[in-house]
Order: C-alpha cells, then structure tokens, then sequence
C-alpha cells in the first residue's frame, strides 16, 4: 500500500447552523488532507467546530446544520480479483445525506466513535446485537456468520470473555469496556479511515491508556487512517503523526506533529501549547493563559477570529481583511498576516 | 519549595464514609460501599495539598465529608480556628456548623449545575452574606462588586444572569461566591476539570493570586495529575477510599514509592512528541469499593505482587521523611517518576 495515497481530502469546508438567533459558522473554511494509513489530529478548544468537521465528513450534521460550501473528497480503492487497485473519488458534499450511497460509506468504509459511550450506545440491545447490525449491513453474511465476527472483533480489542460479553448490555460494562465495545462495532467492516471523536475524554488516565494502547495496536495491524478529534495534546503528541487546530471553525494551523509541538507558527497554537501545564517539565509558577474568552459565535469579530486575543495583532490588518492561508513549507500552514510574503 | 512550617490548619484522622447498600422490599442492608475508608492527612495554612485519583477513588466525597456536606461515618476532622481553638467537625451541631462554615468554603466542578440558573449574580455572590447576616442592603452590593473585581469579573454584570457567561466566567462566579465570607480555608472540588485548557491556565492562575493574596489554603480535588502537580504544594493519592501515597509535589513526582502512583504518572499522554513512549499499561480496572479485593486493594493489577500483598493490606508509613506510602515494597522497588 502506498503511504502517499490520499484519503480524504477537504476544501474550503463551510457547515453553518441556522438558527433563529442568528448563523452560528460552526465551520468556516476547513482545508486539510488524510493519507491512506495515516493518524491525523484535530485539535483545539470546546465549540472550535471540529466534532463538526467530523459529522460533515459522515453527513450526520445535526439539524438545523448544513454543508453549505466546499468539498470533501473520498477516495475509495478496491481490491479488484488479480491484485490491482483501483480508485474510485466520491464527492461527499454532493451526495444525498439519506441515500444509499453515504449510507455504504458510513460504518462501511469510515465509521466513527464517539465521545460518551454510554449515550451512543442503545441501552435496549446487546453489544453483540449493535455490532452484527453493522456487519449485516455492510457485509453479506448470515446471522451467525456475523455473530461469530462480533465475538471475534470483541476479543480483538481485548474485551475479557468475549462469548460472554457479546450478549451484555452496555449498562452491563464498564467505561473502558464501552469505549472497547464502541471501537469494535466501529472496525467490524475494515473502515479505511476512523473518525475518532474525544474517544479517551470520559475516562480515567489508566483505561485512557489501555484504549489509545489498542487504538495504536489496531490502526498498525489495520492499515487504517484515524482522525483524532480532542482537545488533549497530549493525546496528539502521543497518537498522531499530522495536526490541525482549529480555531472558531476555521483551520488555522496545519503542520506534523513535531513541527507543530518544536516549531508552531501561528499564535494561536504558541498560546494552546504555553497554557497547558506540563508532567514532565519544571514546575514554573504562572501559566501563560490566553487573555479573553472565545468570541460569540454569533458575533464573529471582523478579520480573523482570533485578534481580540493575540499578542501579535496587527492593528489595521489583522480586524479588516479575511486571512488566507499562507503556506510557510511544503506540509505546514498557518493562517496569519504574520507568515505573509 | 522551602519546608512548610506554618501551623496546622487541618488533620484528618481515619475518617470513613460508608453507604450502605440495600436490596429488597425492607431495604435491608446488604453491604456498603467503602467510599472513603481509613484516611489520614494533614494540611498546614497557606498550603495547597493535591487529591488525585480516578473517579470513584473517593477523592470528592473526602473533600465533602470534611465540609459537612455529607456525614462522614467515623473518624476525626481536626480544623484549628483562626483563634487557635481546634475544633473537631463531625461532632459539631448543625447550628455550629454555620458559624464555621464562614471559614470553610467550597468550589465545585460543574460551572453550569452549581449556580442557580434564576439568580441574578448579585443573589449568588451575595447569598453568603445575607445568609450569614455579614451585611445588609447597599453594602452587600459594594462587596459583591469588590469581590467581582477581585476575581477579574466587571461589576457592571451584578444584574445578569449566569447563563449570560462563558464556562469560564461562571467558575470566577463560584470562586466569587466562596471568597465572599473572606474563608481561610477552600475546598476547591476539580474547579478545572470542566473548562478548556487556555482559560483552565486563566483560573489556576487566578487561584494563586488569590491565595497569595489571602493566605488561603487550599484542598484541591482533581484527576488531572499535570494540573494537581502546577498547583499543589503537596499531593496525595488516593485509591479505592484509601490513601496509597502522600508527600510533597516534586518528591512525589521524581520519585514514587508506590506502584499505583507510578503507573497514574506513566498513563498521562505527554504533549510532547518527541517524549520517549515508555507506558506502563495497567491490567484489568480499578477495584469494586462495595467488594474489595484481599490484602493491598491494588494487588490484581500491580505488576510488583508478591504473595504477602495478597494476603496482608499495608500500613501508609512514612518512609523518607513527609513521604508516606501503603506499600509492602515501598523500600526495595525503585519506582519510575516524571523525568525517567
């Protein structure tokens, strides 16, 4: 398999929420790439529009959200009978959120989990029943073909007594054995990218562990691409390989995790990294905070969103014109007056 | 840090909370859930020690029993009194506690549910004060507004409602309303755990001000072990209702002499790419409190087990000096820290 090939790519993604208070731009300019096998970050802070970045590439945005504007291509290849690959590109913008089409993709080919195990899971089926649905959906295969799979998914992501647990409810479990459950309905079908959603947030530290341990394990074995949506770098120095931030729906870093975390150009992302206290560095005695609040979404500042906050603000320039993206080396983006040429 | 030698504000001896568990139509007791069982520690004025753990640990339900916010079961609250009177907590009389609790305030997690939603900010700020008839009228309105200002909020905003503020204005709220009654003593309930780590770094540092400003002192309940490290003198942690290991923050951290510890450290996600990634996965999850297991509560899933951890529970002694671990290895294992 090619590590180059693409995945999915997304352009100038706008997904706006009318509601009768106003437009909330929940996202508003969204541009970046996954490669085939790759682990992808999105990082940045609560109501920064990624988890909606993740329900625009599934076309589950909730109502009254809509993609209003951009693409998101998806890349398919199949493995044809004599061991060639073909690609085929699917416009997910342009497809009906209700069709056949999306429906084959979602859980087939890119699923998701989700944050809160125990609200996106039914509380009225059994994890077995909730992960053969999947695979009888996807896959052409009778009941007990699909039961086996599930029992067999189950003791992948290292559920204790699989032929047991496939026939408790969620209540039945734990957090961490949800989240395993949750990861195992997810990848029955071999998605070829993951859309992980704060996957580790509802958990303590030491499960948090065990589960991204498994999500590492899985996506080696797997060959899959996960997108990581959190709001823990932490969790992206460690789980990914690329990272955007985004800030108040737009994107406005883009680089790979080492030039993110050693070199990181645009100031929102100096002022993330130099706000979170740190385990293993000197204790110092004041964190450098970010002055402000993040701006009402229904008022967006002119300019880019995040002037009122910054330390470099350029009057004049920064609260006028909308910033493009400036690339500052191939693989690395920011969204700032400061890197234009 | 210098060795604290301030005087001992609180100590806490064995305290216990049990609830029971009932079944059946009688609602007969058919157990307890061991909450907090057997915990002792001490915290000095203007120190902040750090709880940690997991949830279910009993971290909060510590910090709730020595408020009285819940009735602890057995055990002693030792809280010395500005006026060098000690005074034990739980057997204090309802009518007591109020006159106490002027100098013992909470800060809770949840900036949402802990404020009234159809109270004006003047109302919950002020509401310690006419509570306590510390003022009346035109005065509780100038405090209200001193104590907004204090904790970095407008004044003007005294007529609004919370649902008005951002997640982390409504904690400088909570932080306001605890302030109002100048406390000497906080019991701050992971006041950060709920907000977004840019305005998280706004709130602990408003903390420190606050209590190098107050002399304050501070029981900080949290999970968050990078966060308990930045803000805590001391730190203590806890597991299934006991504590497994106390000592001051560095110590603590360079140098654990308890497994559980070790672990909790190498779990957290690193926000460097470049950290070396050598975890220590723990096996299996965190104890039943209703059902404990034998011996140490922490044997099945400690890679160091030998046979006298199944059987015996250690005692939290102190091994290097205000360095105190429930360990039965404690002195031959050499344990891994933050730097290693």
């Amino acid at each position: 398999m090619n590590d180059n090939q693409l995945l999915l790519k997304v352009r100038d993604l706008k997904t706006y929420f009318f509601l009768e208070e106003g437009t909330v731009h929940a996202i508003d300019g969204a541009d970046f790439d996954i490669r085939r096998g790759e682990a992808v970050g999105v990082v940045g802070e609560s109501g920064c529009g990624k988890s909606v970045t993740g329900q625009s590439i599934l076309r589950i945005v909730p109502n009254p959200g809509e993609v209003v504007e951009g693409e998101i291509t998806f890349y398919r290849y199949e493995k044809r009978d004599d061991g060639t690959e073909v690609q085929e590109v699917v416009d997910l913008t342009a497809l009906d959120p209700r069709g056949d089409e999306i429906r084959s993709i979602r859980g087939g080919e890119i699923s998701m989990v989700f944050q809160e195990p125990m609200t996106s899971l039914s509380p009225v089926h059994t994890m077995g029943q909730q992960i053969m649905e999947a695979i009888i959906l996807h896959q052409k295969v009778d009941e007990d073909e699909a039961r086996r799979r599930a029992i067999e998914m189950l003791r992948r992501v290292g559920m204790p007594q699989p032929e047991s647990t496939v026939d408790s409810y969620p209540h039945q479990l734990s957090g961490g054995m949800r989240q395993r459950g949750m990861i195992a309905m997810a990848l029955s079908c071999s998605p070829s990218l993951l859309i992980a959603d704060e996957p580790t947030t509802a958990l303590d530290v030491t499960t948090e562990a065990q589960i991204l341990q498994l999500m590492r394990d899985l996506q080696q074995d797997l060959g899959m691409a996960i997108m990581f949506i959190t709001h823990d770098l932490g969790v992206i120095a460690e789980m990914t390989s690329r990272v955007v931030v985004m800030y108040m729906g737009k994107v406005v870093e883009g680089a790979d995790v080492d030039t993110l975390f050693y070199d990181p150009k645009h100031p929102y992302t100096r002022a993330l990294l130099n706000s979170i206290p740190r385990l293993g560095h000197d204790k110092s005695e004041r964190l450098e905070s970010i002055k402000g609040v993040v701006p009402d979404p229904y008022n967006l500042p002119p300019g880019c969103p995040f002037h009122p906050r910054c330390a470099s603000f350029m009057p004049g320039v920064c609260n006028v014109e909308e910033v493009p993206n400036f690339v500052i080396e191939p693989g690395h983006t920011a969204r700032c007056f400061l890197y234009a040429d | 840090m210098a060795e604290n030698t301030n005087p001992m504000l609180l100590r806490v001896n064995n305290l216990v909370k049990h609830f029971p568990i009932r079944r059946g139509f009688l609602k007969t007791n058919v157990g307890a859930v061991r909450a907090v069982d057997g915990v002792n520690f001490h915290i000095r004025e203007r120190e902040t020690l750090g709880l940690v753990g997991e949830s279910g640990c009993g971290k909060t339900t510590t910090g709730r029993c020595i408020m009285r916010a819940i009735e602890p079961t057995s055990g002693e609250v030792l809280y010395t009194r500005s006026n060098g009177e000690t005074i034990n907590l739980p057997e204090l009389e309802r009518d007591d506690l109020k006159d106490l609790r002027k100098e013992i305030q909470m800060i809770f997690q949840d900036p949402y549910s802990s404020l009234n939603p159809r109270m004006t900010l003047l109302q919950i700020v002020g509401e310690p004060l006419t509570v306590t008839k510390v003022a009346h009228g035109r005065e509780v309105e100038e405090r209200v507004a001193q104590l907004l200002r204090i904790v970095g909020l407008r004044p003007e905003y005294m007529r609004r409602y919370p649902h008005a503020f951002s997640g982390g204005q409504r904690q400088r709220i909570g932080i306001a309303r605890a302030l109002a009654l100048n406390p000497r003593f906080i019991v701050a309930d992971e006041p950060v755990s709920a907000l977004d780590v840019s305005i998280q770094a706004q709130v602990l540092n408003l903390l420190q001000d606050l209590q190098a400003e107050y002399g304050l002192t501070y029981l900080f309940v949290a999970h968050d072990l990078s966060v308990v490290r930045h803000i805590s003198d001391r730190v203590a942690v806890m597991y299934v209702g006991k504590l497994v290991e106390m000592a001051a923050t560095e110590e603590l951290y360079y140098t654990p002499l308890h497994p559980y510890t070790e672990a909790l450290m190498s779990s957290v996600p690193k926000p460097d790419p470049r950290a070396t990634k050598r975890r220590i996965i723990l096996e299996g999850e965190v104890a039943n409190p209703a059902n404990p297991p034998s011996g140490c509560y922490f044997h099945p899933r400690c890679r160091y087990c030998i046979d006298i951890c199944k059987e015996e529970e250690p005692e939290l002694l102190e091994y290097r000096p205000e360095h105190y671990a429930k360990c039965h290895r404690a002195e031959e294992l050499s344990l891994r820290g933050v730097g290693g």
